[in-house]
């Protein structure tokens, strides 16, 4: 554990005692002068509660860790012209929420791929967990909407965000990876035949049949 | 031997009777040593005698969450600790893997609620204590449940649970104007956790030590494989069972939601992950080990629950009565290279989204949210630190900077009055913005003292 | 219950439940008609199997536990044992249930208020599991210690809670005498202590946590040089680049490195790295990049432990026909080392994960096993001939023996405990001594506060502050006493706070329930890991101090 210390000693003088007769003494290795005062039994509580409750109105939405982290990401994003971002369940729950990229150029050029993001409670400890709602003919994307992206999953840490996942998202469009597939097929393709792998994708895109697969238009 | 008259067999008194009657002398001989002696070792305020065993007995509540491995051995040691009123939740029924560990349950509980067949053994046989079972989840309670314990025991297995009641229980917490806590609202937690032959437990005092936010980084991420890995070059029995379950599933029953606690379904991805297996020359998928990997299911013993357990008792004994020093503050065991036993005195992070204080901001009590924003901007306290603040209370988004849906969203709200938006009380906002790291925590207090709750109630 | 006879003197009960007991577990363990009866079993120590395995449980399943005293150190000790599912057990104990049981013991019922102990918990630990075999012996340890020595022999490990010193040291000869495992478990206050004593115990499986990867790739044996041989590293194909294993690149850079160097090795670790990177095309060839992670283990490949090493140049190495089955492994393994391993013990075939094709790491992965396998069969060649050497039967071990011995190899370990004697005899050691002398010095004061506890009770017929009218006095004459351990340890010039001196006092020999589920969940621990064989026991006595939640280890 990188911040661990000694114990410190059981008498501790390094504070001043606030009155002089008091003996400072520790509690938890914390110097805890009157912390005997939690009593625990607040009166302060049940004054707060009778008040609330006088007041009629509900309690704050208590928050957990992961929507406080989320808040600073989406409050931060900074989308492309390309993306944009929804939230279904209104602008308080931003645990889930949508993210449309329309890409400008490359292979997939003028369509439209809805992916919807959920959010742990524990969010950054997880990473999110991103689908494709768009079917897709894409060597990273499979047919179910799963996404191999690295960041997203063995490659995830607490200092990545939303937004970083939100451009490696836009990169798999602009730079499809045969080398690392999900759709082996698409991958094949892209690998032997990159005009035969366009031509898959307009057609899907389109709304078409590629290799037995239909794919509804998204353009 | 026992303060009743005239039985010959007073123990053998009907249930009901028995509740009426008082303790048999000597019961606790060995527990008053520690609350009715002087001590040495002490905590601060120790008040040693009788009033002190009654306090735990009658009047200090405590409450256990989770009812598994350490829960059942918590409701054991704190109802022989002398604590008399204890509740228990716990959202789980009785599995047969549990019986291992979770000593208060046999064969014919399966299927069973945990909390309500644990609080009824406890109490059939320790006499005298109280144990109310709530058998439903954490987030189905109201934040006052929690409020109504003096102290609250973790017996948890999931990150998510112990980071919930973490929050929740720190958003208790005030500070004084001095940034010092409010000790009339610290409510204490014990936790502990455990894996195989080791286990943790801790204290946390919220505003006095590190609470549960502060130190994640102590919990090492789940191992996650790449899913491409899993689709294209398997080399594992793992990445042949993880592959079923993640993708094979979507593909070969679309629709169908994953039950890991389905035995068909578990087969099912048994089955799958063996064929997948023998194609890929791979050798040693089970179905334990295709249960292993599928549900995460981290390996459990009695003697490890019960070492955490019992130390969990004895902080929150000494939490409760100041009886002894307590740990310092974050106990490790290991089991597994002889016996190690050390605590830690890892610190709070000043900056905690949880459990700091905030950074104490006064304003005007007619102050609107925009007049806010412009007043944080030219602080001196944060120059340079804000450029474009986005605002929130707790899990409602005051004013956000983007993205644009948010910002159109939330703009009506700068015209407002602060103070209507806050519900007319002071607290905390948190504040978010690019050139910030984390996020920054302000104590808003409002001036005008006509309407000030706080000063009224504690008047 | 009924009386089944005697047992060397002493008279064992056993529950009359034991007939369903023994009923369930023939159920429990018949593979057929019994198949769902194991399933259930199965499951029901899933989460302990998946620690111990098969083998740890089957010998938890054969063990027989005798555990003294049925206070709660005792009691709970025996519940996390009797959970796991313990063979059969013998609770001895001479006393009846009095109120303050009902204040400390989970496994005391209310009604059992004034009957016997040694039978109220027996069958409340019965209860518990059914297929554990459940006896209790109604006397008290110290008599049946001192009349009927010969009733240990039986056991497989002997539990003694709450002893005093003095009975301790009389059972432990005992033991000895036996072979059997002792383990000394006590609660005090807010402190406790657990001890073993045995001549020796050796562990195969040490289970350590950071498992060592011994790969090799320094010295590949040539059917894994022949397999590197196979690979062209230097591909014009951008996919199978970054699909080679990294094991494959580092062999393969190392000997090209070599040839390019008059066969040096690299000077330095980071000569090394550079050598890879100039072949990694890419930033993200993942293989390239846990090449370079692990490329330590070229440079500077995991060296023998110490405590391996004290086990190949143990005495017992050179056996006889005396020698059991662990020494005649370890003697062929030396041997093994000596000649064909050139240095090294057996390979353990493991291979840990690497970005790969499927078929090349498989392929690269049964390189591995074949050698492994190979190793062992060398090894256990070596074995037969050394067991008929001694006249012993060749095929006393089994292979199956030999193979999980030589997959172990490199964490083997012997334990040596002095006895209880020894200990409370001698002088301590310098590593005691620093511990004393050192600014927190409380656990290895509460080490000599125990004794010297024992040591007043010996001389008072009380423990210190049992009483409170004698309470002042019992400090003074427990401080005396502390001295006089002191100075027979050789610490005279240690100082013991008197704070602790105090505490000691104030806990007057308490049996806390929580402080006694601790220990029982130490000795619990420790009981497990003698009686499989597995992961590593404690190597000194321990001193548990509730009142800081730490424990320390000592060296005596």
């Amino acid at each position: 554990m990188k911040d661990s210390k000694k114990n410190l000693p059981y008498l501790v003088g390094t504070e001043q005692p606030k009155v002089d007769s008091v003996v400072l003494l520790t509690f938890c290795g914390r110097t805890a002068f009157g912390l005997i005062m939690i009593k625990l039994f607040s009166v302060k509580q049940k004054q707060k509660e009778a008040a609330e409750s006088a007041n009629g109105r509900a309690p704050v939405k208590k928050q957990s860790p992961g929507e406080l982290r989320v808040q600073k990401d989406i409050s931060e994003l900074n989308l492309a012209k390309t993306t944009s971002i929804a939230f279904p369940n209104g602008k308080d729950n931003l645990l889930s929420f949508e993210i449309t990229i329309r890409p400008d150029e490359g292979y997939y050029q003028g369509g439209t791929f809805v992916f919807t993001f959920q959010i742990s409670q524990v969010y950054p400890h997880e990473a999110p967990k991103v689908k494709c709602k768009t079917k897709v003919y894409h060597p990273n994307i499979d047919l179910e909407g799963n996404v191999c992206l690295n960041i997203l999953r063995e490659d995830w840490n607490p200092v990545l965000s939303v937004n970083s996942i939100i451009y490696g998202l836009q990169y798999l469009f602009l730079d499809p990876n045969p080398d690392d597939p999900l759709n082996h097929e698409a991958a094949e393709v892209l690998r032997d035949n990159p005009r035969q792998f366009e031509n898959n994708v307009r057609r899907s895109m389109a709304g078409g049949y590629v290799g037995g697969n239909h794919f509804p238009r998204c353009i | 031997m026992m303060k009743r008259k005239g039985e010959d067999e007073p123990w053998a008194l009907e249930p009901e009777a028995m509740a009426e009657t008082v303790d048999l002398e000597g019961r606790w001989e060995d527990l008053d040593r520690l609350l009715l002696r002087p001590g040495y070792i002490v905590g601060p305020g120790f008040e040693p005698g009788i009033e002190l065993r009654d306090m735990i007995k009658n009047d200090c509540r405590v409450l256990v969450i989770g009812a598994g491995g350490l829960g059942c051995e918590l409701l054991k040691d704190l109802a022989l600790t002398g604590f008399g009123n204890i509740e228990v939740i716990d959202m789980d029924t009785i599995d047969v893997s549990n019986l291992n560990r979770q000593f208060l349950f046999r064969m014919r509980d399966v299927g069973q609620p945990k909390a309500k067949i644990a609080a009824e053994r406890v109490m059939e046989r320790v006499r005298g204590v109280n144990v109310i079972p709530h058998y439903c989840r954490i987030e189905d309670k109201d934040p006052s449940f929690f409020q109504g314990f003096q102290i609250i025991v973790l017996g948890l297995d999931s990150l998510e649970a112990r980071s919930y009641i973490n929050a929740l229980v720190c958003g208790f917490l005030e500070y004084e104007p001095d940034g010092s806590p409010d000790l009339t609202t610290i409510k204490p937690m014990v936790d502990g956790g455990t894996e195989g032959f080791k286990g943790h437990a801790r204290v946390i005092i919220p505003g006095v030590t590190p609470c549960f936010q502060c130190s994640m980084w102590l919990f090492p991420p789940q191992v996650t494989f790449p899913l491409c890995t899993l689709a294209e070059t398997p080399r594992s029995p793992a990445h042949c069972i993880e592959y079923v379950h993640l993708i094979q599933w979507g593909q070969d029953r679309p629709g169908e939601t994953f039950d890991a606690d389905s035995t068909d379904h578990m087969k099912w991805i048994f089955e799958q992950a063996a064929k997948r297996a023998e194609q890929f020359n791979i050798s040693g998928v089970t179905y334990t080990l295709t249960q292993g990997v599928v549900k995460n299911i981290i390996p459990a013993i009695a003697s490890t629950n019960a070492i955490v357990a019992a130390t969990c008792a004895l902080e929150t004994l000494k939490i409760a009565t100041m009886c002894s020093k307590g740990m310092d503050v974050f106990m490790q065991y290991t089991g597994t290279d002889g016996v190690y036993m050390r605590t830690f005195a890892n610190e709070k992070d000043t900056n905690c989204i949880v459990c700091s204080p905030g950074v104490p901001v006064e304003v005007e009590a007619d102050i609107t949210l925009e007049q806010f924003i412009d007043a944080i901007l030219t602080d001196s306290r944060f120059k340079n630190k804000l450029l474009k603040p986005s605002v929130s209370l707790q899990g409602e988004n005051l004013y956000m900077q983007a993205p644009p849906v948010l910002e159109e969203e939330t703009r009506p709200n700068l015209a407002k009055p602060l103070r209507t938006l806050m519900s007319g009380e002071s607290g905390i906002l948190n504040i978010n913005d690019r050139k910030l790291k984390g996020v920054l925590r302000l104590q808003v207090n409002f001036k005008t003292a006509d309407v000030d709750m706080d000063a009224g109630a504690g008047g | 219950m009924h009386l089944n006879g005697t047992d060397e003197g002493v008279s064992v009960l056993r529950l009359d439940v034991t007939e369903s007991a023994l009923k369930k577990r023939r159920l429990d363990r018949e593979a057929t008609p019994g198949v769902q009866a194991m399933a259930q079993r199965d499951k029901k120590y899933d989460r302990q199997l998946r620690i111990w395995g098969e083998q740890g449980q089957a010998a938890l399943e054969e063990a027989n536990v005798c555990v003294l005293n049925a206070g709660p150190t005792g009691s709970e000790t025996l519940k996390n044992l009797v959970l796991g599912g313990l063979g059969s057990f013998t609770l001895v104990d001479g006393s009846s249930v009095q109120a303050s049981d009902l204040g400390n013991n989970f496994l005391i019922e209310w009604s059992s208020l004034g009957k016997r102990k040694a039978s109220v918990v027996c069958s409340l630990l019965h209860e518990m599991n059914e297929s554990v075999i459940p006896k209790f012996v109604d006397e008290s340890p110290e008599a049946v210690i001192d009349s009927n020595p010969a009733f240990f022999r039986q056991f497989t490990l002997v539990i003694a809670t709450q002893l005093s010193e003095f009975a301790l040291e009389k059972l432990d000869l005992i033991c000895r005498q036996y072979n059997v495992v002792l383990l000394v478990a006590r609660s005090y206050g807010l402190v406790g202590h657990v001890r073993i004593s045995v001549e020796e115990h050796d562990v195969i499986e040490a289970k350590p946590d950071s498992r060592v990867e011994d790969l090799r790739f320094h010295k590949p044996w040539p059917e894994l040089r022949r397999l590197v041989e196979e690979f062209d590293i230097d591909t014009g194909d951008p996919l199978v680049h970054k699909h080679i294993p990294f094991g494959i690149l580092l062999i393969k850079i190392l000997e090209d490195w070599k040839a390019e160097h008059g066969g040096q090795m690299p000077s330095s670790l980071r000569e090394l790295k550079a050598a890879i990177t100039s072949r990694k095309r890419e930033h993200d060839e993942d293989n390239y990049n846990e090449a370079l992670k692990a490329a330590y283990l070229v440079t500077s490949p995991p060296p023998l432990k110490p405590e391996f090493l004290a086990v190949l140049n143990d005495k017992k190495v050179e056996i006889n026909s005396e020698s059991s089955n662990f020494w005649i492994m370890v003697s062929a393994l030396k041997q093994f080392m000596e000649n064909e391993g050139e240095g090294e013990p057996p390979l353990d075939g493991s291979l840990p994960d690497m970005h790969s094709f499927t078929d090349y790491y498989i392929r690269l992965q049964q390189v591995y096993q074949a050698k492994a396998e190979a190793d062992a069969s060398t090894v256990e060649e070596r074995v037969r001939t050394l067991l008929e050497q001694i006249g012993s039967d060749p095929d006393r071990i089994s292979r199956t023996s030999i193979k999980h011995f030589c997959k172990n190899a490199r964490n083997l370990r012997v334990y040596r405990y002095p006895s209880i004697a020894d200990e409370y005899r001698a002088r301590v050691g310098t590593e005691f001594q620093k511990l004393l002398a050192a600014e927190d010095n409380s656990n290895a004061a509460l080490y000599v506060l125990l004794r010297a506890a024992d040591r007043f009770a010996g001389t008072h017929k009380r423990y210190p502050g049992t009483a409170d009218a004698e309470f002042e006095e019992d400090i003074a004459l427990l401080k005396a006493a502390a001295a006089d351990v002191l100075s027979e340890i050789g610490c005279h010039s240690a100082s013991i706070s008197e704070d602790l001196v105090g505490e000691i006092c104030r806990f007057g020999s308490t049996e806390l329930h929580c402080v006694a589920a601790v220990i029982g969940g130490v000795a619990a621990q420790e009981t497990i890991k003698l009686l499989t064989g597995q992961f590593m026991p404690l190597g000194g006595p321990l001193i548990y101090n509730a009142i800081s939640a730490t424990a320390t280890v000592f060296e005596i």
